[in-house]
Formats: structure tokens, C-alpha cells, sequence
């Protein structure tokens, strides 16, 4: 799930413009659930926005809004709304926002920044668990990422700094590659901690997997 | 060992470069020396360029960090220290810097030590790091089967256990040029 955090106001704001008229588009998966960009969101920042004298056409949640498909079929549903609109604002990660400004031709605000891909423990508590790294070595680990893990990211641990089982570069964690360790051997496969893992690929970016057009 | 005995320097900043290395010309060419993390301090070639250029025949030991470097530097400062006429390599982690500076890890000693091999580095390799859990002396032997030859374990604490491969270096109490004890 991507975590994400609704931006400051002001900045909103002064990334709106001179624009009058306005569609508010949430995201009714992850961002829903990080409770920064469901219908209560959208009816928040709809109102605040109202509230300066900016009128909302339309209000809409989006299932995913970073599926095109869906939200090519969803933006039917507004398509007069969007004819009359200056732009969207879309309190959605960034992959929705650049899908949606690719569907609607007009300017899209950005409301909320993403951090990362997390898991849920409760509303407003979050862990990052996963770097997508693109090299996952979760079946040598026991189950355990120690790129997210371990504050410096290592794939080969524990670093020349661990202090029996207490992390040096963030006090009061626990060396994840330590926990590695414990797990491996409660799983029975001590023999996966020995081996050397290479680095994950450097990233170039772009990262597609889709068919370049140019 | 390649030393009779040797000595660990650690971070120098600017100003205490002299003297250093006025304490240093002091100490028998066959001491070795070897230069810590020189993390925010003067740059470890630079140090033993200078270190080098007052004693030729001095054993040295360059730090390697993989803290902020990618494969591409830290090759190239591997050489850099082979070129300057270094006995060996001191492959760390490294600790993060500052909280504004953009902490990169892209290689861990462990891969270094194989990236060094391909690039025909042939300098000695030393690693340190405690030795007290089952992690921490797995993590040894992999360094050993990378190549890694010397260990610095740090002081305090009792002798660790021996490490097959390894040959074991202890700190010392400390100062600017801390002892390190070769273990039996």
C-alpha cells in the first residue's frame, strides 16, 4: 500500500492559481485507507476550497485511480464537469495524479506527497516493508526485508558497527540482520545466511515495463 | 602479519594532520598503520600519500567506506590507494552522515570485496567488527571467503573465539595512535 500525506494548504493553493472551477478526485484504495485522500478527504478539502471562493464541480472517488482503465471508464461519468473545470485536484499518490493529468488534458494539483510502500498496523500507523528494490531477497531472509530493516539498506549484514544485536546507526532498533538470524534458525535454514547476495539493479529511470512510443 | 606490529589512526581532521604524522615519523618503519574512517576528516588517500611520502617503506592500510560511494569511486579509490604503494584495504560499512546528506549504500563489504577482485585489485583485505553473536561470526566467515584475510575486533569485552582464515587484530586502549595487539 502507498503511504501518503496530504500537503500543506498553502501549498494547494498557490499550485491552484488563477484557476475558478475545480473537480476533487480521491483515491478510494490506498489513500482511503491512509484516510488522506477517501470521501471524507475529498469533502474536506472540497469545502475548504469553497470556503475561498473557488467553486467544486464535482466530487469523485476514484476505486484506483492509477489503473488507466478504470479511470478512463470512471471519468465518463464527469466528462461535462470536466469540460467546464479549470483543472483536478487529485489527493492520490502520484501514480494516480500523472494517470489522471494524462486522461483529463487539463492542469492537475497534486494534494498529498507519497513516502513509501508500507503495511497497515492501525489508521495512522504505518511500516515500510518493502523498497522495491526489484531484487527481493525475502526467501534467503526468512521473511524478513533487510533493506527496509536496516537503516543503511545492507543485503549483506550485520555491518562492523553492530553491537550485540543493537543497531549503531538508530538507537533502541534492534539489528534487523540479528532478527534474520533468529528466524533462520527457528525456520531451520541457518545455511541462507552465509551466502553473499548482490546488490539489487541500479535504477534507471524511467522504470516501465511497458512499451516505449518513442 | 605483514608488520611487526601496527597502529590505527583514527578520523584526522585538518588541524591535527602534523601532528599525526610527527608522531608517526617517530615509530620504526615496520610499524604498520592503519587509517580509520575518516568519515567528515581528511581524506584517507590524501593522509596516506602523505604518511607514504615521510616513510616509504611503511606498511599502510586505507580505509575503503562504502558510505556515499558507488561501485564506480570506490574501485577507483582502490586503486588510487594500490597506486600509492598501500599494503592493504579496510572494508567498512560506514556510518551515516549527517541527516541533510543522502546516505548511499549501493555496496556492502561483502560485495566489495568481490567487486575489488574483479577490478584486479590485489591489496591485503581487512574487515573488523565484533565477534560475540552467531551473526556477527557468520558474518566473518563470509568476509573470509570473500578473501578478507585480517580482522580488527574492537576493544573490550574478552578475546573472541578464533575465526578460521582470520587473522585477528585487537584494539588497543585509545588516543591517536591506538595499538592494535595481533592475537595468538
Amino acid at each position: 500500500m502507498v503511504v501518503t500525506t496530504p500537503k500543506p494548504w498553502d501549498e494547494i493553493r498557490f499550485a491552484l492559481g488563477d484557476g475558478k472551477r475545480w473537480i476533487v478526485m480521491g483515491c478510494a484504495d490506498c489513500a482511503a485507507v491512509c484516510q488522506t485522500g477517501g470521501s471524507s478527504q475529498v469533502d474536506e478539502l472540497a469545502e475548504r476550497m469553497e470556503d475561498e471562493g473557488l467553486e467544486v464541480l464535482a466530487r469523485v472517488d476514484l476505486p484506483s485511480p492509477c489503473d488507466r482503465r478504470l479511470t478512463r471508464r470512471d471519468l465518463k461519468r464527469v466528462v461535462r464537469e470536466l469540460e467546464a473545470a479549470d483543472g483536478v485536484v487529485c489527493l492520490t499518490c502520484g501514480g494516480g495524479a500523472q494517470a489522471v493529468a494524462e486522461l483529463v488534458g487539463k492542469p492537475v494539483v497534486a494534494g498529498l506527497d507519497a513516502h513509501f510502500v508500507g503495511t497497515v498496523e492501525r489508521v495512522g500507523v504505518f511500516h515500510e516493508q518493502c523498497a522495491l528494490c526489484g531484487a527481493c531477497v525475502l526467501n534467503a531472509t526468512g521473511g524478513i526485508c533487510p533493506v527496509t530493516g536496516c537503516p543503511k539498506g545492507l543485503r549483506n549484514g550485520p555491518c562492523e558497527e553492530a553491537n550485540a544485536g543493537a543497531c549503531e546507526a538508530e538507537p533502541g532498533l534492534e539489528c534487523v540482520w540479528e532478527r534474520i538470524w533468529e528466524r533462520l534458525e527457528t525456520l531451520g535454514r541457518i545455511g541462507a545466511f552465509g551466502t553473499v547476495r548482490p546488490p539489487a539493479p541500479p535504477v534507471r529511470r524511467p522504470r516501465s515495463t511497458g512499451r516505449r512510443t518513442r | 602479519m605483514s608488520a611487526a606490529s601496527w597502529v590505527l589512526v583514527g578520523r584526522v581532521g585538518p588541524e591535527a594532520v602534523d601532528r599525526v604524522c610527527a608522531r608517526l615519523r617517530e615509530l620504526t618503519p615496520e610499524v604498520g598503520v592503519v587509517l580509520g574512517d575518516p568519515a567528515d576528516g581528511v581524506h584517507a588517500l590524501a593522509l596516506a600519500g602523505r604518511v607514504l611520502s615521510e616513510t616509504p617503506d611503511r606498511p599502510v592500510v586505507v580505509p575503503l567506506v562504502c558510505r556515499d560511494r558507488n561501485r564506480t569511486a570506490l574501485v577507483a579509490e582502490a586503486r588510487g590507494a594500490e597506486a600509492l604503494g598501500c599494503r592493504g584495504l579496510w572494508l567498512l560499512t560506514g556510518s551515516p552522515g549527517p541527516a541533510e546528506a543522502a546516505a548511499v549504500y549501493e555496496l556492502d563489504p561483502a560485495v566489495l570485496a568481490g567487486v575489488l577482485g574483479q577490478a584486479g585489485v590485489g591489496l591485503e583485505l581487512w574487515a573488523s567488527g565484533r565477534l560475540t553473536t552467531p551473526a556477527e561470526r557468520a558474518r566473518a566467515g563470509v568476509l573470509t571467503g570473500v578473501g578478507v584475510s585480517r580482522w580488527i575486533v574492537p576493544a573490550g569485552g574478552e578475546p573472541p573465539e578464533p575465526i578460521p582464515g582470520l587473522s585477528l587484530v585487537r584494539q588497543g586502549p585509545g588516543g591517536d595512535l591506538v595499538p592494535l595487539e595481533v592475537s595468538p
